[in-house]
């Protein structure tokens, strides 16, 4: 049994088949050094020119036009076709072409995407609800790493297809904070209290100055808008720093941030609702002798009129 | 330095502490809010160390038992800004003084040494100087821009950089804001206080660099300068850069 499987390899492996094996074995070796001194050498050379995708471009380029060649070559020295091999190709990626529309789609648009460079490796960008860093640029995906470590695979159409933020494409940003600050409060002394807090933080930037508006009047509260200029890398520690000086300041001043709050009327629009101020000994007094007055005979009120007054409760137990 | 002996500094607002253990330098600091009058390394009882100070470890060696403080320019540029802005008609000069608070450099050995760490007497805000897409992260300081000797505020934990302005445009210069390259700057050490290298600035137009020379030597105008620390970047004689620009409201971005 092994004697014969034996005679069968001895008789396969003739010395010039032996021979085209050790050739196809070198050629292999050698095939994947160049590749890979080829890929090294443009690594060295576009270092300083281009861009990190740009050169994760030209090195996969490199590297599958390199092995289809070497492939080639290997076939050729096995014997094979190449010709025919080609038009069977030819048939198979018609095929695989019909099969494969999306991943044709995603791979045109990331030729798109590359020329047209909307974020590099690195950036922070953000898309939908997903924020995270770029970590590769690829023919087919983006893939981006979040900020609580998770990895997403985006599919260059979809990428393409969809609006999209670049964070960190510009060296500075504004951080708008929206505040909220009680009707008593005296704008220009807010606003004096606000540029100290900026220009005592040393993360926000003095220049571009920092932007006050007064956007709106709510429903509890006036609206203020601060918008800090800050640099990139600079955000966490300007968001945590100038939250706190920013209560902490507030409250040294006398600055009321309110709670958002809602006053009910009885009856007249303006006059406040009426209450009555239970276990005070006081309200109490007033509301006996009321109680006491109302036995006696009195004129009668109108509806209008007591509505006017605040409804039916004394106007003295307000 | 004594062996596991604490020792404290204090520079402007930079409070920093050190200690020497075997091969081992041990460093912590705190930045007040206010300015204290500054003190050499001095010793200190142990009920005086601060409880919830946050040491640095520096594996050194056992053979320096000395450290110096050696005041060093900041790390970046400084954009001057005068309190009030500065017009220098064309074709007339203008000298004015600015003080930049300087950082303490920590050096443990002499006359190398090893550098431990540097650390801001003063912390300066940030500002950004260029346009909002491409521009260069800087310090900010608002001076008051003094034209005579006599004005100009002694501080220990400052270095007073004279500056010449030379309008040589054709119209007036408003000078708010001015760039200075202080990474290209030395420090040198006066009887009374630090003096940087002289600055001439040639103003040739809003729409052409401004010519930066920086004095090779002391400034002339003070006596008996000794260098204490060189000029972090070494800078060819003269520097063309945009180094003036107008105050712009940036707002609507």
């Amino acid at each position: 049994m092994f004697a014969s499987i034996w005679t069968e390899i001895t008789g396969f492996f003739t010395p010039e088949r032996f021979r085209t094996l050790v050739v196809v074995v070198v050629v292999i070796v050698v095939g994947i050094m160049a590749i890979k001194i080829l890929n090294t050498i443009t690594g060295r050379v576009t270092r300083k020119h281009l861009s990190q995708q740009y050169k994760m471009l030209i090195r996969k380029g490199i590297r599958y036009t390199g092995s289809v060649v070497l492939l080639f070559i290997v076939l050729h020295l096995l014997g094979v076709k190449i010709t025919a091999l080609l038009g069977a190709a030819g048939i198979v990626g018609i095929a695989i072409g019909f099969a494969s529309q999306t991943s044709m789609s995603n791979l045109i648009s990331g030729l798109f995407m590359i020329s047209e460079k909307p974020f590099e490796i690195g950036d922070v960008i953000k898309m939908g609800s997903t924020v995270g860093i770029v970590l590769s640029i690829d023919l087919l995906s983006v893939k981006i790493k979040t900020f609580d470590n998770q990895y997403i695979r985006v599919p260059n159409e979809k990428l393409l297809g969809s609006e999209l933020t670049n964070i960190t494409r510009f060296p500075i940003r504004r951080m708008d904070i929206n505040l909220g600050v009680a009707y008593k409060t005296d704008i220009d002394h807010l606003k004096s209290v606000l540029r100290q807090i900026a220009e005592a933080n040393p993360y926000c930037l003095d220049e571009p100055e920092p932007l006050i508006v007064f956007s709106n009047f709510g429903d509890s509260a006036l609206e203020f808008l601060f918008g800090i200029w800050f640099y990139k890398t600079d955000y966490l520690s300007l968001k945590n720093s100038i939250m706190q000086e920013i209560k902490e300041r507030f409250e040294r001043e006398g600055i009321e941030i309110p709670f958002p709050h809602l006053s009910l009327y009885s009856g007249s629009v303006t006059d406040p609702m009426p209450i009555r101020i239970v276990n005070d000994p006081l309200s109490e007094r007033k509301a006996r002798e009321a109680s006491e007055a109302s036995k006696k005979p009195v004129r009668k009120t109108s509806a209008s009129e007591r509505r006017a007054r605040g409804g039916s409760t004394p106007p003295d137990a307000r | 330095m004594k062996e596991n002996v604490l020792y404290q500094g204090d520079f402007s607002t930079l409070t920093v502490w050190l200690k020497r253990s075997g091969e081992d330098w041990y460093l912590a600091y705190r930045k007040a809010d206010r300015e204290t009058a500054p003190s050499a390394l001095r010793e200190i009882k142990g009920g005086r160390i601060p409880k919830d100070l946050s040491f640095s470890r520096w594996v050194v060696g056992s053979e320096p038992s000395t450290v110096r403080c050696i005041p060093a320019m900041p790390d970046r540029s400084v954009v001057v800004r005068p309190a009030v802005p500065l017009k220098v008609p064309a074709d007339r000069d203008a000298l004015f003084f600015t003080s930049i608070p300087v950082w303490v450099r920590m050096r443990a050995g002499f006359p190398e040494g090893i550098t431990l760490c540097e650390l801001p007497s003063l912390t300066l805000s940030n500002t950004w100087f260029g346009e909002p897409t491409a521009g260069e992260l800087c310090y900010a300081l608002r001076t008051r821009a003094v034209r005579t000797l006599e004005e100009i505020e002694i501080r220990a934990c400052s270095a007073v950089c004279p500056i010449t302005v030379r309008n040589r445009a054709p119209k007036e210069l408003t000078f708010e804001r001015l760039c200075v390259r202080v990474e290209h700057l030395s420090v040198y050490q006066g009887p009374d206080r630090l003096w940087t290298n002289e600055l001439e600035v040639r103003f040739q137009g809003e729409e052409h660099s401004s010519q930066i020379t920086i004095g090779r030597e002391a400034p002339g105008i003070a006596e008996g300068l000794t260098k204490v620390c060189d000029a972090r970047q070494p800078a060819e004689k003269t520097l063309l850069k945009q180094s003036f620009s107008v105050l712009r409201s940036l707002t609507g971005f």
